[in-house]
């Protein structure tokens, strides 16, 4: 494995009791343990829901029965509670295994701000993309990060293992530069590394794969170049599948690629993204 | 008494060639056993000969071969042989193979094909599942079929993330949110995006509330009906993948097993089989990949479940299309001969092995394993009874499945309700066999006698003879029978003497100058060991010298306990005379049988009589010492003596008679002539001579009859005078029909030429009365009595006295007591 280099001190994961939050606390671990940093489970036991559930009138539908009950702010604690324990279980589990050091919070507020201010601590935040609505577009507290998070962010589908292809979006910029070095996150010796340069003419691209080509020198591993001169999210989509749908590493704060065109591959891709700050 | 003439009187011992049957070497023409051919047909064994023709020849039910005879007379090489000549021109049976029974799993179903394509179809069966496995990964992972089923399972999706969306989006539109409890879904009343507080919520105007609540209940409704909706529509997208899978699967397989169904057309089951399996394929074509092979699968994390899934009760498709080639007869050029050896229960009808596993037994079709019966299917089996009788249940199986005609293997547990776990209960194979079965006589007749079953599953009695006539034909095919066995067993030839010697010592082994056993076991171990000593001497050719040395070794190898019991003769520990005469005593001459060595030695046998009530008591048997033959012979002299000399008077006299110094049991009635001597001698208190031994049984009549082991016997005496210094005066009695046995040892018939032992034919008790007394024995009047002078006349007169004094004394009883 190519010796990355010591950027990445803490890992946040942001934890509930979903499939896809435990897929994400998989991840976090293997990553942890790649790169030597702390892992750190967050839990936000949700204010609003506490506050629906001290509502003279509120009742939930079972998502699996859909019958209709009675709820209360005591019962709704204690099961945040009995879902904080079990991830942090969970947590622990895998996390000793792996030989990690790790930590786990549980706080209480609104999802999105709490964990907004959570990842100012981290060099790394993984969360799991959908919402509960189980569909595959982005949930709300994932869109918050995306959006809002000055920090990397690994948004995740479903678990994913190192060695799958990598495709890095690069256009010379300092986060450009930065998801190069994003490559040596995820990529392994056997992984198929695409660099899709970004760049208006064949001379910029020239120099932008010369750059990349120094930049993988030593390297266990070879990149392949592609060249686009604009790319639309839909292309991006179409690229990474193709390429066997592994992690796409993308630079924010770009003017070549908008907040907007990034919002919507990470919405609508069905691989991994990291978005490299 | 008066229909049995006695002969003439005065008998005159046995001349040195009436003892000894010589086969002259110089009526061979030949060397050596070099010099002749090997002998082709089988010697001695007509009526066995005959019995296996028939047997092998007639096809109909029950006709198996059952030979009978004692071990080592060539019952097994002979059916053998004669299998394997008609199986050579008979054709190859064809191989059986177990598959897998795609209707009822715990019945795997046995197929059969001509000679080598069993082998052949279990190929083409393993290329297909790989031909397949790659065939079902490229349809699988092809574009088509991904798009084809992210498209049906994007199509339910969408329909329900549409569904949710819409009811959140009416949601909003009501100022409501839809949040996810721990175990269920709310709605919640919210105000800039923040959700109402309970205060908060109180202070909205009724109205307000009401319109809130009722829109909170409508989306409940809402929600409700789209959760309701979910598991019908995984039911409908799971229907629709396993639809797309068959059409993928069928697509993809369909011209593979074509193919092999065009290449098998003949064979209709065959062809049945491939449809099976092709139906089975794409009913599961799912679970023919493994795991790793589809895209976007991974593997079972947990090893442990990883192994229970393999543990499945129906085993993987990779196995069940595998064949079990059971009986593979491509080697073969005709029917199969099978010899089993060991025939216990499992090796005779086959078995279902088991694998251990996770401490479980699991099994399948593929651990079916065939039986001697499944091998010899088509063509001969040859057992040995006595294997078969010894081992558990193996012969009512053997006669279920030749009743049957099918060949059903059932594990014994299961069978006797041991085992009632799930195992497999193979479809039956039919059976079409010819068995040989090999045994003694006793377990032929006991079976004939026990078995209700058996004469009709075995009704060819091929019966082996133990010897056959010696004549001048016969032992020039012995000489090519030596000749043959030497060449088999690679052993040094053998000249004409040694060949003279090896059939004058198979008459000797049998106790009949005019025969010779054909046990062909004794014949190959006295040629080996004469091959043996050969090498030993240096020699060649196997001479007479080497056959000699080998019979000696062979008798000082056995003789041990023969030398303690002479030794305490001649220790004077057993008392035996060899000279002089005694009133009521004679030798007679017991036969000992240790495993292959028979020896004889003297006994002692004395007679006392006294007045009585006309019984004869046999000591021996009084103490349970005398088995039922000599027994018989016992009370026979009874009947003798009083017919032949008190006919019209009772029998007053009581007599003891007592084989001394015997401290075990005594059977036969060889001895029943030396008891009568005894007995007559002491009735008549004339000494008999002690120099003489005596063998021979006795009738009513007084006629000596033939005995056994007559050879033995008179070695046995012979013995005891040679150690003691042969005065010339001794010998042996014998009956006049064992002369015809006489095989006699060199040094005895040395000695009767010299004319220092005497070996007398005796045919009636009065000759022998004659040698043993030296007087004359006497010959009744018309009246029945006996000249006073003579020996007869001398026991008429006492038995007369005793009568009449018992008479006398009956009447002073009788006299008392008025």
């Amino acid at each position: 494995l190519a010796k990355p280099e010591k950027a990445i001190n803490r890992i946040l994961v942001a934890v509930d009791a979903s499939p896809q939050s435990q897929a994400a606390l998989q991840v976090a671990v293997d990553l942890a343990a790649r790169v030597e940093a702390e892992l750190v489970g967050i839990f936000v036991e949700d204010v609003n829901l506490l506050r629906i559930a001290s509502l003279p009138t509120s009742r939930e539908i079972s998502f699996y029965t859909t019958t209709l009950r009675e709820i209360d702010s005591p019962s709704i604690e204690r099961q945040l509670r009995a879902q904080a324990r079990l991830v942090q279980r969970l947590m622990a589990r895998i996390a000793a295994r792996a030989n990690v050091r790790w930590s786990f919070r549980v706080v209480r507020g609104a999802v999105s701000a709490q964990l907004l201010a959570a990842t100012m601590e981290a060099d790394l935040v993984i969360i799991g993309k959908s919402g509960w609505t189980r569909g595959r577009r982005m949930g709300s507290t994932a869109r918050v990060l995306v959006v809002q998070s000055t920090r990397p962010a690994l948004v995740l589908q479903r678990r994913i293992r190192f060695g799958l292809p990598v495709v890095v979006v690069y256009d010379g910029s300092v986060a450009g530069k930065k998801a190069l070095a994003g490559a040596d996150l995820v990529a392994t010796r056997d992984s198929l590394v695409t660099i899709l340069i970004l760049a208006e003419d064949p001379e910029e691209v020239k120099e932008l794969r010369r750059e990349a080509h120094t930049f993988f020198m030593e390297r266990e591993f070879t990149p392949q170049y592609h060249w686009v001169s604009r790319v639309e999210a839909s292309d991006l989509i179409r690229i990474v599948k193709s390429e066997g749908c592994g992690v796409l590493i993308l630079p924010t704060g770009s003017e070549r690629l908008p907040d907007h065109t990034i919002l919507e591959t990470v919405d609508r891709s069905e691989c991994a993204v990291l978005l490299v700050r | 008494m008066a229909n049995v003439k006695p002969p003439a009187i005065g008998v005159s011992p046995l001349a040195a060639g009436d003892l000894y049957t010589r086969t002259d070497p110089k009526d061979f023409d030949f060397e050596t056993t070099s010099d002749l051919p090997d002998l082709t047909e089988i010697i001695g064994q007509p009526r066995a000969v005959e019995a296996v023709h028939f047997g092998m020849g007639i096809q109909k039910e029950g006709f198996n071969i059952f030979a009978l005879g004692p071990n080592g007379s060539g019952k097994q090489a002979l059916v053998t042989q004669f299998f394997e000549e008609r199986a050579k021109s008979e054709s190859v049976p064809w191989d059986w193979i177990y598959v897998y029974n795609f209707e009822q799993s715990h019945r795997p179903r046995p197929l059969s094909l001509p000679p080598g394509m069993g082998t052949e179809f279990k190929n083409d069966m393993e290329q297909l599942v790989e031909e397949i496995r790659s065939a079902l990964a490229t349809a699988f992972e092809s574009d088509e079929y991904q798009a084809r089923r992210r498209g049906h399972e994007e199509e339910v999706q969408e329909l329900q993330e549409k569904s949710l969306e819409e009811i959140q989006q009416k949601a909003r539109e009501n100022n409501l949110a839809m949040m996810r409890t721990p175990a269920g879904v709310v709605f919640a009343p919210t105000r800039d995006g923040e959700v109402l507080g309970p205060e908060e919520f109180q202070n909205l105007p009724e109205e307000e509330r009401k319109n809130l609540e009722k829109k909170v209940e409508e989306l409940q409704q809402e929600l409700q009906k789209v959760l309701q909706s979910a598991p019908s529509l995984q039911r409908q997208l799971r229907d629709r993948v396993q639809n797309l899978n068959r059409e993928i699967t069928n697509y993809a397989v369909g011209g593979l097993l074509n193919e092999l169904r065009q290449k098998y057309s003949a064979f209709s089951e065959i062809v049945d089989y491939l449809y099976a399996v092709e139906k089975d394929l794409v009913e599961n074509a799912n679970d023919f990949l493994r795991a790793e092979d589809l895209p976007g699968v991974d593997g079972p994390e947990n090893p442990l479940a990883a192994m229970m899934g393999q543990m499945r009760q129906t085993p993987s498709p990779a196995q069940r299309y595998r064949v079990n080639l059971l009986v593979d007869n491509r080697e073969l050029t005709g029917a199969p001969v099978v010899f089993e050896d060991n025939p216990t229960y499992q090796n005779l009808i086959g078995r279902v092995e088991h694998m251990a596993q996770m401490g479980a037994l699991l099994t399948d079709f593929t651990l079916i394993k065939a039986g001697a019966l499944h091998r010899a299917n088509g063509g001969y089996l040859i057992l040995d009874i006595r294997k078969v009788l010894l081992q558990p249940y193996a012969w009512e199986a053997l006669k279920r499945t030749l009743r049957s005609h099918l060949i059903r293997i059932e594990s014994i547990g299961q069978m006797l309700s041991m085992i009632s776990t799930v195992s497999l209960e193979p479809e039956p194979i039919p059976l079409n066999v010819k068995i040989g079965v090999l045994g003694d006589r006793l377990l032929y007749y006991l079976l004939s006698y026990y078995d209700p079953e058996f004469n009709e599953l075995f009704k060819v009695e091929a019966d082996f003879e133990e010897q056959m006539p010696r004549n001048a034909e016969n032992q020039v095919k012995y000489a090519r029978l030596i000749a043959t066995m030497v060449r088999r067993d690679n052993l040094r030839p053998f000249d004409q003497s040694a060949v003279a010697r090896v059939i004058e010592q198979s008459s000797r082994h049998i106790g009949d100058a005019e025969k010779v056993s054909i046990r062909i076991k004794d014949i190959a171990d006295l040629l080996q060991e004469a091959d043996y000593w050969a090498g030993e001497n240096g020699n060649h050719v196997v001479t007479s010298t080497d056959v000699q040395r080998a019979i000696d070794a062979q008798i000082y190898r056995s003789d041990r306990l023969r030398e303690r019991f002479h030794e305490s003769i001649l220790r004077n520990i057993v008392l035996i005379d060899t000279e002089g005469s005694k009133i009521g005593q004679v030798n007679g001459l017991s036969v000992i049988q240790l495993g292959n060595f028979a020896f004889a030695s003297p006994s002692r046998i004395t007679a006392r009589v006294r007045m009585g009530k006309g019984d004869v008591v046999n000591i021996e048997r009084e103490v349970e010492m005398s088995g039922p033959i000599h027994s018989k012979g016992v009370l026979i002299l009874s009947g003798f003596l009083g017919a032949r000399y008190t006919a019209d008077k009772p029998l007053s006299l009581s007599a003891s008679l007592v084989f001394e110094q015997s401290y075990s049991g005594v059977e036969g009635d060889s001895a029943s002539s030396a008891e009568l001597y005894a007995l007559l001698s002491a009735i008549a208190d004339v000494p008999l001579r002690q120099d003489l031994a005596v063998t021979g049984s006795i009738n009513q009549h007084g006629q000596i009859q033939a005995i056994g082991g007559v050879n033995e016997k008179i070695e046995g005496f012979f013995d005891i005078c040679k150690s003691r210094g042969l005065t010339g005066e001794q010998g042996v009695l014998i009956p006049i029909s064992n002369i015809k046995h006489l095989m006699l040892r060199q040094d005895v018939i040395e000695a009767v030429e010299q004319g220092k032992f005497q070996i007398y034919p005796i045919e009636f008790i009065d000759q022998g009365i004659e040698v043993l007394t030296g007087m004359k024995a006497g010959e009744p009047d018309e009246n029945g009595n006996y000249p006073e002078d003579t020996f007869n006349g001398l026991v008429q007169a006492r038995l007369t006295d005793l009568a009449e004094k018992q008479a006398q004394l009956s009447r002073n009883g009788l006299e008392k007591e008025s």
